[in-house]
């Protein structure tokens, strides 16, 4: 089982994650909501992690559409022009983006839960999305992001717990200054 | 008679004084006397003790020899035991050293023989790209079929309506083209169960392929931190012997 205490802190943990890992520079709004309607996500494509331990799994999906804006945003964060990229080079960087955002849960995570892994990110359909009841998990949230009122996406957060998770996460501390990153 | 008497006292007197002054001088010489014999007897009284003293003293100090030699000859064997007992317990913490270091060295080769588990997350890895490939064809025939379907659907639709033009003659025909578009819903109803599943399969394998894979880093990171701590005991144990 998860308490809410856990639930909080998962959701404070990829809030805190999504915005420091989807900016082009300092200056870049990023806002994070919940949502309750999944009919509200309607980006075409997904990127999926996975936190592991032997008590629970995290996934964390990122739902986004390689539209005008989100390419030029991608390729901002790439330091590079929009032409200069390709599809694969663009999905390469949002793929960069949520491993760096899985990153910092998984070590914010590490600091409860010391024994634990995580994938490399790989790209699904959207369609996928409507079959997360399979995994059984015990906790399904999603957000809504928006950057700089201009770039819309969306996260998921799905944990499947082995074992009943309680943690209370310490939202005085700060992860965003935390720079370390776990490369694939 | 008055001088007799008077020569009788005087005689009297003086004999007396005589008798007293001899018996006086008796016993002050005996007084004397017994002075100096207490005296003497004092000073042997003196030596005596001074002899029983100096006798005791002896005693003593042969005693208090004796006992010391007696100490340090216990103190000796203890000291014998104790540097015997040492070498035993120096002899048994080498061994067991030497025993620890040796399960280091075992603990070692077989941790780096556990790390070889990274080969099979390679390869599981790999095995997994391949899967999501193969679900990508599979994916990709399914539109096809989907297309044709949908084709099919259409065809027996036009073949619908041409038999309807042929009035009689065409009702056989008509019975067949229903037929047929009876069959494509049917196909176009699988279609899209197989896409479905084709989206299940993509989120089940890739989510169960990432659980793997997570799972293996956090078994690397346990094992590698218990080489760590296995070689930070065997620098110590070394440093211990050096």
């Amino acid at each position: 089982m998860i308490s809410d205490n856990a639930k909080e802190g998962f959701d404070y943990m990829l809030t805190a994650a999504v915005k420091s890992s989807f900016l082009a520079s300092p200056e870049d709004q990023c806002e994070v909501r919940v949502i309750e309607d999944t009919s509200e996500v309607k980006e075409k494509q997904v990127v999926i992690l996975t936190v592991s331990s032997y008590l629970f799994r995290v996934l964390t999906l990122i739902h986004f559409t390689l539209n005008q804006p989100m390419k030029a945003h991608l390729a901002s964060i790439n330091r590079a022009q929009v032409d200069d990229m390709d599809e694969q080079a663009l999905l390469d960087v949002i793929s960069e983006c949520g491993n760096i955002c899985c990153g910092t849960l998984n070590r914010e995570l590490g600091k409860f839960y010391p024994h634990i892994g995580m994938s490399t990110p790989n790209l699904l359909d959207r369609n996928c999305l409507d079959y997360l009841q399979t995994l059984h998990a015990g906790y399904v949230k999603h957000f809504e992001v928006r950057i700089n009122d201009s770039i819309t996406m969306h996260a998921s957060l799905c944990v499947c717990d082995y074992a009943d998770l309680d943690f209370v996460v310490d939202k005085t501390e700060s992860t965003e200054e935390n720079g370390e990153l776990e490369m694939f | 008679m008055v001088v007799f008497v008077t020569l009788f006292v005087t005689g009297l007197l003086l004999g007396s004084a005589g008798c007293w002054a001899i018996m006086s001088r008796t016993a002050q010489k005996a007084e004397m006397a017994q002075r100096a014999e207490l005296e003497a007897h004092d000073q042997a009284q003196q030596h005596r003790l001074e002899v029983l003293q100096s006798l005791h003293n002896d005693q003593q100090r042969s005693l208090v020899e004796a006992q010391a030699a007696q100490l340090g000859a216990q103190l000796e064997q203890l000291q014998r035991e104790h540097e015997q007992a040492l070498r035993d317990v120096m002899a048994s913490t080498q061994d067991a050293r030497d025993r620890t270091l040796r399960s280091c060295e075992v603990l070692g080769d077989a941790i780096s023989q556990l790390l070889g588990l990274i080969k099979t997350f390679e390869r599981w890895h790999a095995e997994m790209n391949t899967l999501i490939v193969h679900n990508r064809e599979m994916h990709t025939a399914n539109d096809e079929f989907a297309s044709i379907v949908t084709q099919v659907i259409i065809v027996a639709l036009n073949a619908t309506i041409e038999a309807a033009h042929a009035g009689e003659h065409g009702r056989g025909f008509a019975v067949v083209a229903n037929e047929v578009r009876t069959l494509a819903n049917r196909a176009e109803k699988l279609s899209k169960d197989y896409r479905s599943n084709l989206y299940k399969n993509d989120l089940i394998t890739t989510a169960t392929f990432q659980d793997l894979q997570a799972g293996g880093k956090m078994i690397i990171g346990a094992v590698t931190e218990l080489r760590f701590l296995n070689d930070k005991t065997a620098n110590v144990l070394s440093g211990d012997q050096g």
